[in-house]
């Protein structure tokens, strides 16, 4: 029997009458809620796959219903299992699942937040909306304009110092803090320099991207707006929804625009992975490691350069194809700076580890066993530091990557020089992976001009981005996407941060936060401008927050 | 008199615009080694002078952290002062007073920042401590053991008795423990900028802050400054000399530091004193063994 039947087997035996389709790699399955958490435990756990996000979608004018999509990924066969149910649109109300799946916490939030749909079972929270957001105003509900603008008292949030349980004094990490790049808050409690507890509070910094893409732009803007979800890995948010809709559309893209995509995929990884390296080594006070580091990232800036016109944000992304060519002659000097970069980056690597305090500080500090890694289902180098074996470009290969053969590092200690040591041997992996990839360009166009993007068609896109897999989920309308939900990595991977920091030395809680490589506004995805200021009270009316 | 004037007034002047300067130097090599280009030597001088300029924010604590850091400076120009003059006039005590005034300059430091209610700013201090109670604590036992086996709480200007192991080997230890309180790389986890955003001194800005820093790079003078006359000791018989030859090698020791500092990461606060500690005890035991055996 294959995976997927296995999949109908067993999705029929707790639920007789689920409505079940398969696409692609794909399955999904309408289901009933009273049955959805037996479902979610027969996927999570019996069959072993991992959680990759739910998306609330606002169907009424469809079916009359709101719906919420709990998105499965098994790795082992290269498959999603999609659960849908619909819930009241009176009462919109769904069991929770995060008792059993304590990796679907975020995202059943984020849908109670921004569509309204309650969870029963489960202690609820405002996750993303700011404390002084009107209750009942749910921005991605159809009948909301994309450029609503509330009449709310702004008022300035009280983070920190309250409704305190844990012991120890409590240390604030931000929303701004050397270490941090992005403003988000960690509010550590420490007894002496040991961190016994830990509070997260983000999303300081979401634009409100969905909403866009659903309402004002069309299908080809989105690309653009997407690669801006991230200034470090923008290309893999862009590929990841192209992908999608040419997915739900039954798109084929030229196979060079397949290798085009996939060069520049590998190019953005050695940045981001050089950068991040660079980071963490200045964390630990090595700043010529950093310096150097950073100069080595200049080469592969000229290389994206070179490839697509722009050092960063490149924008040849386009739903049938890519925009910029690559002919003879940078394939040449494409070649020869990667020679300077692998080999100046070994001599760095080689030069770090004999730092006395690198060693030290990295190995045993900040980590997350392989059973908290799996429970909360991360990403990247977070789950292959912890041993995990996944990567989705091999899992579930897309663009050009399964015409080439790559190592996938999994290291099993689960500390930070496991996660530094999976992103060192990613980067000499990118380089093959770029060199293999540019002996076998194949020749032929770069764009297919023509296409059609039916109504009403499903996809779920994944790409390995530096930080791990980001998902983008579509159902497609008129002209632009109907629902379209981003999940970006770190919106994984930040759950983990308070295994990882909890009995850990505070010196080590800025490195250990860098570990996961966190991007804060790939993670928010919402903006709000306030031009008159904060005032300095706090409306306990609309104060909402936890 | 006159002379001793004049060379007092001209050792105190340099004393005291040296140490921006030679912290400018090291940032450049910094850069250099870092790949870059770097600030201009008298970088430093710009920024303590904009940071003398800027408005001056009382931090919390109010007047008692004014008046320490008032204190603080004054102490630490005074321990630099009388350690030029009084070797210049070649006083017997020196050592002594030498230890005293620079622990009440150490106690200063480490008191300023536990009088705000910041957590980066006391967890700096209480690292700090931690540091001195190790570093600070060893440097008084290596000049108390210094004066014991010289048997001169001074400067025995020229003799030969100070060639001995021991006494080198102590003097060898002191250029460690002058880097370690230096606070430089690894060791400045009193401030260590990404932990703590600055830590110790995270409260300050504007006079104050400059005020800290120019005393910081007064402190970072001394501690090489006295080492570096304990080795030269020996070699020269001419106080003037003395103090020449010494200003020489606490510059290139302000470089070589500055070039270690580039090469190594942060250490943290619960591996710093054992580290310390690994090279002090074998140190010292040595240097007493070699004492008790007549060397």
């Amino acid at each position: 029997m294959d995976a997927i039947s296995k999949y109908i087997e067993t999705i029929k035996a707790v639920e007789p009458r689920a409505d079940i389709h398969v696409s692609d790699d794909t399955v999904y399955a309408t289901v009933s809620s009273s049955k959805l958490r037996d479902l979610a435990k027969a996927i999570y756990w019996d069959m072993d796959c991992f959680f990759r996000t739910c998306a609330g979608s606002d169907e009424r004018s469809i079916n009359g219903f709101y719906a919420l999509y709990h998105i499965f990924g098994d790795d082992h066969n290269g498959l999603n299992i999609v659960l849908k149910v619909y819930a009241d649109p009176n009462n919109p109300t769904l069991p929770s699942i995060v008792d059993i799946v304590p990796a679907a916490d975020w995202c059943e939030m984020e849908a109670r937040d921004l569509l309204g749909i309650e969870f029963s079972g489960r202690k609820q929270y405002r996750l993303i909306l700011p404390p002084y957001w009107p209750k009942d105003l749910y921005p991605l509900r159809k009948e909301v304009s994309y450029d609503v603008k509330p009449q709310v008292i702004i008022s300035s949030e009280k983070v920190g110092f309250w409704d305190r349980t844990s012991a120890g004094v409590a240390i604030p990490i931000g929303p701004y803090h050397p270490a941090l790049h992005e403003p988000e808050y960690f509010e550590l409690y420490v007894e002496g320099e040991r961190v016994v507890d830990v509070r997260y509070r983000g999303f300081h910094v979401h634009r409100g991207i969905e909403k866009l893409g659903e309402s004002k732009l069309t299908y080809q803007q989105v690309n653009f707006v997407a690669e801006r979800i991230c200034g470090i890995c923008g290309f893999e948010h862009s590929v990841c929804y192209a992908q999608a809709i040419e997915k739900a559309a039954g798109i084929e893209i030229p196979e060079r625009a397949k290798f085009i995509r996939s060069i520049v995929l590998e190019v953005e990884r050695i940045h981001s992975h050089l950068l991040w390296i660079g980071v963490a080594v200045h964390l630990l006070g090595y700043d010529t490691g950093f310096m150097h580091t950073w100069r080595i990232r200049e080469h592969v800036m000229i290389i994206a350069e070179m490839l697509t016109g722009s050092r960063k944000t490149y924008g040849i992304n386009l739903i049938g194809g890519v925009r910029k060519d690559i002919n003879e002659e940078k394939k040449q000097r494409v070649l020869d700076v990667l020679k300077i970069v692998e080999k100046e980056f070994t001599e760095l690597v080689k030069t770090m580890v004999d730092v006395p305090q690198i060693m030290k500080r990295l190995k045993g500090t900040g980590i997350l066993p392989r059973e908290d890694a799996r429970k909360l289902s991360v990403v990247g180098p977070t789950a292959r530091g912890s041993g995990l074996d996944r990567d989705v470009r091999r899992d579930l290969p897309y663009a050009a990557y399964s015409y080439v053969d790559f190592n996938v590092p999994v290291y099993d200690d689960g500390d930070n020089l496991s996660r530094f040591l999976v992103r060192v041997d990613e980067v000499y992996e990118s380089i093959s992976i770029i060199r293999q990839l540019l002996d076998q360009l194949p020749q032929g166009p770069i764009m297919i001009e023509e296409f059609d993007i039916p109504e009403g068609r499903m996809a779920v896109s994944v790409v390995e981005a530096p930080r791990g897999e980001d998902i983008h989920f579509v159902i497609t309308g008129r002209g632009k996407p109907y629902r379209w939900k981003v999940r970006a990595p770190t919106y994984q991977n930040i759950p983990a941060l308070r295994v990882m920091l909890r009995d850990q030395p505070l010196a080590d809680a800025p490195l250990t936060i860098a570990s996961i490589d966190p991007c804060f506004s790939c993670t928010d995805r919402v903006f709000i401008v306030d031009k008159n200021g904060y005032k300095k009270r706090l409306d306990p009316i609309l104060y909402r927050w936890r | 008199m006159i002379e001793y004037l004049v060379f007092s007034i001209v050792f105190i002047a340099l004393s005291l615009l040296i140490p921006p300067l030679m912290d400018g130097i090291e940032r450049k090599i910094r850069a250099r080694v870092h790949s870059r280009i770097g600030p201009p030597i008298t970088q430093t001088w710009y920024d303590l002078l904009k940071l003398f300029e800027k408005e001056l924010v009382i931090p919390e604590g109010g007047l008692h952290i004014i008046i320490l850091s008032l204190l603080y400076v004054m102490l630490a120009i005074l321990t630099i002062v009388f350690t030029v003059s009084m070797v210049l006039m070649g006083y017997h005590y020196v050592l002594i007073v030498i230890i005293t005034l620079f622990l009440f300059v150490q106690a200063i430091f480490t008191t300023i920042p536990f009088i705000t209610s910041n957590p980066f700013a006391i967890i700096g201090a209480s690292r700090e401590v931690i540091l001195a109670l190790v570093n600070e604590v060893f440097f008084v036992i290596i000049l108390g053991l210094y004066m014991y086996f010289t048997g001169s709480p001074g400067l025995l200007l020229g003799s030969t008795s100070l060639l001995r192991a021991s006494v080198i080997l102590l003097v060898i230890t002191l250029f460690v423990s002058a880097y370690v309180a230096s606070g430089r790389i690894p060791f400045d986890i009193a401030e260590a900028e990404p932990e703590l955003a600055s830590g110790a001194l995270i409260e300050f800005s504007g006079p104050i802050l400059g005020i800290f820093m120019y005393s910081n790079f007064i402190k970072r003078l001394f501690v090489k400054l006295v080492p570096s006359m304990l080795i030269l000791l020996p070699f020269i018989s001419n106080w003037l000399y003395l103090l020449i030859g010494s200003f020489i090698m606490a510059i290139i020791l302000w470089i070589l530091y500055g070039l270690i500092a580039a090469l190594l990461g942060r250490t943290r606060v619960d591996i710093a004193p054992t580290s310390i500690l690994k090279i002090y005890i074998p140190f010292i035991t040595v240097s007493i063994l070699l004492y008790l055996t007549g060397y």
